[in-house]
């Protein structure tokens, strides 16, 4: 099968659950604004955009540990559950031709539906958060969070320069869409032992409930992708967590892979 | 019917599985306290320890991963038995026996009493755990047991009949997973894929729970039912909302289904 066409087979496997999809939207736009609203009535009237959508303690705003248990979570593997399952059917199974070919178009869709779902938090995130509180990036000033946090003139001045939108928008977008897809690949792990959608969510939800707990001296899992005041004072904090969150979805797409080649459909 | 819901019940591997997740949530808080670590007590600050501050509801940091899953928990064991019925065609066999009215009433209270078991489980056990490891010392608030405070659920009760207080604890937290258990069944009338109709009561918990905390945090179901705070008029409006809704719809639609 050409590339091309395995693009095409995936993409269209997304699109053919549309009312899932809208389902999935809206609740992620509900559960988005009401984590802002809540963040911003924790932090009082003096906080920036990025304030609630990254809040510097890790676990609040629209785009850390709190939304991958309410948010991520569950819809990353109702969606991508869907759209296997689906896909997985015996004329399917045959029109593909070979395993290979089959699980090649689930790392696409996985993939795709990962960059989808960083994409709409994080614009629906800048979005909703502006109209709360502006605009203007307040982490740059030294009446914002990070410098009162810092609380060191020349210190803040050394780690400004990463501070600036664009750079706070890539990172937020590149944790967060490796954070994915991290989920989606141990999903798809899950899915070859566990049948049932829900069993999958208990189990992702605990780990990133022990995670969140600091069970292990380091973090493994969606606290890893999740950004703290730590990871603004010192980037390659980030650095290291995304390269972990590579590998260890690497690790991932090659174990389930070679569970596919053995994989019996039939049954 | 009723003993061919039961004997359902115990063959079904997710059911014993979800007991086993209980029983773990329920005993790793146990040995983190049991009795040699209670030194570890920082000031001996809830000296002298009794059961009923040791109990998880109030301390333990695996409670939060148990509050998360809670409406996961409720839900999986049994909620997705009728759907499983219609879609094996299994209810054809069932409803040539008995009326579909007394099928969908005998399923709606094993559903509801499965799911609040299940859920409340993890909490009964740590109990009773924390009982063989601490004994039932009268509760008095000068002495480590400041827990409940004056903005908590019912003070009075807890310090004057803790026992009672722990009961009522745990059927309020039985009834908040049979209504949950009871939406995941409601659902299933209008959604046959099983795997939906499973997680559909943690998503409604999740929507409901961050809604009302946005709004007013006093009237968060995590906060009513599953935290250790002042109770009001929203524990009674949710329960006979979430109950009588779903049994209403359950009972309406599955009667309405084609099922022969």
């Amino acid at each position: 099968m050409k590339r091309s066409k395995m693009l095409n087979v995936s993409f269209s496997g997304l699109s053919l659950h549309k009312k899932v999809l809208v389902m999935a939207s809206i609740y992620c736009l509900i559960a988005v604004t009401c984590l802002l609203f809540i963040t911003k009535k924790g932090k009082g009237s003096n906080c920036g955009i990025f304030d609630l959508m990254a809040d510097i303690g890790g676990l609040m705003g629209s785009t850390n540990q709190l939304m991958f248990l309410i948010v991520a979570i569950p819809l990353i593997v109702l969606v991508l559950i869907q759209c296997i399952e689906k896909s997985e059917r015996g004329f399917s199974v045959v029109k593909m031709g070979s395993r290979f070919h089959t699980w090649n178009i689930h790392v696409i869709l996985t993939i795709y539906l990962s960059f989808i779902m960083t994409s709409f938090l994080l614009v629906i995130s800048f979005i909703i958060a502006g109209f709360f509180v502006g605009f203007e990036n307040t982490w740059l000033s030294y009446k914002g969070t990070i410098s009162k946090m810092i609380h060191n003139q020349e210190k803040f001045e050394s780690i400004v320069a990463h501070l600036f939108t664009y750079k706070i928008i890539l990172t937020i977008f590149i944790t967060k869409f490796l954070g994915f897809l991290m989920i989606s690949f141990l999903t798809l792990f899950l899915k070859q032992f566990v049948k049932n959608t829900a069993l999958i969510i208990i189990i992702l939800i605990v780990i990133a409930g022990l995670d969140g707990l600091g069970t292990l001296p380091f973090s493994f899992f969606s606290w890893a992708a999740s950004l703290n005041i730590r990871n603004w004072i010192n980037p390659m904090i980030t650095v290291y967590h995304c390269i972990y969150l590579f590998i260890v979805s690497m690790v991932f797409y090659g174990v389930t892979g070679l569970l596919y080649e053995r994989k019996d459909f039939l049954s | 019917m009723l003993n061919m819901e039961i004997n359902r019940i115990y063959k079904r591997p997710v059911f014993w599985l979800l007991i086993l997740v209980g029983l773990i949530l329920a005993l790793w808080p146990v040995i983190q306290t049991w009795p040699p670590h209670v030194v570890t007590d920082r000031y001996y600050v809830f000296y002298p320890r009794s059961a009923y501050v040791s109990w998880m509801y109030f301390i333990s940091p695996i409670y939060y991963i148990y509050v998360l899953i809670f409406p996961l928990l409720s839900a999986l064991a049994y909620s997705d038995a009728y759907a499983e019925d219609y879609n094996t065609g299994l209810v054809k066999g069932i409803l040539t026996r008995i009326e579909k009215k007394s099928y969908l009433l005998v399923r709606y209270g094993v559903n509801f009493c499965v799911g609040g078991f299940v859920a409340t489980f993890p909490l009964f056990v740590n109990f009773i755990g924390e009982m063989a490891a601490y004994p039932l010392i009268e509760n008095n608030y000068f002495f480590g047991m400041a827990l409940v405070k004056q903005d908590s659920f019912f003070p009075e009760l807890f310090y004057n009949h803790p026992l009672i207080y722990t009961l009522v604890r745990l059927l309020l937290v039985f009834l908040l997973g049979g209504m949950l258990a009871s939406l995941g069944l409601a659902f299933s009338t209008s959604v046959k894929n099983r795997y939906i109709v499973l997680v559909f009561p943690f998503l409604i918990f999740m929507v409901v729970d961050i809604l009302t905390a946005t709004i007013n945090e006093k009237y968060s179901l995590t906060t009513l039912f599953l935290q250790n705070s002042q109770g009001n008029r929203g524990i009674p409006f949710y329960l006979l909302v979430g109950i009588i809704g779903s049994f209403i719809w359950y009972y309406i639609a599955g009667d309405h289904n084609e099922t022969i």
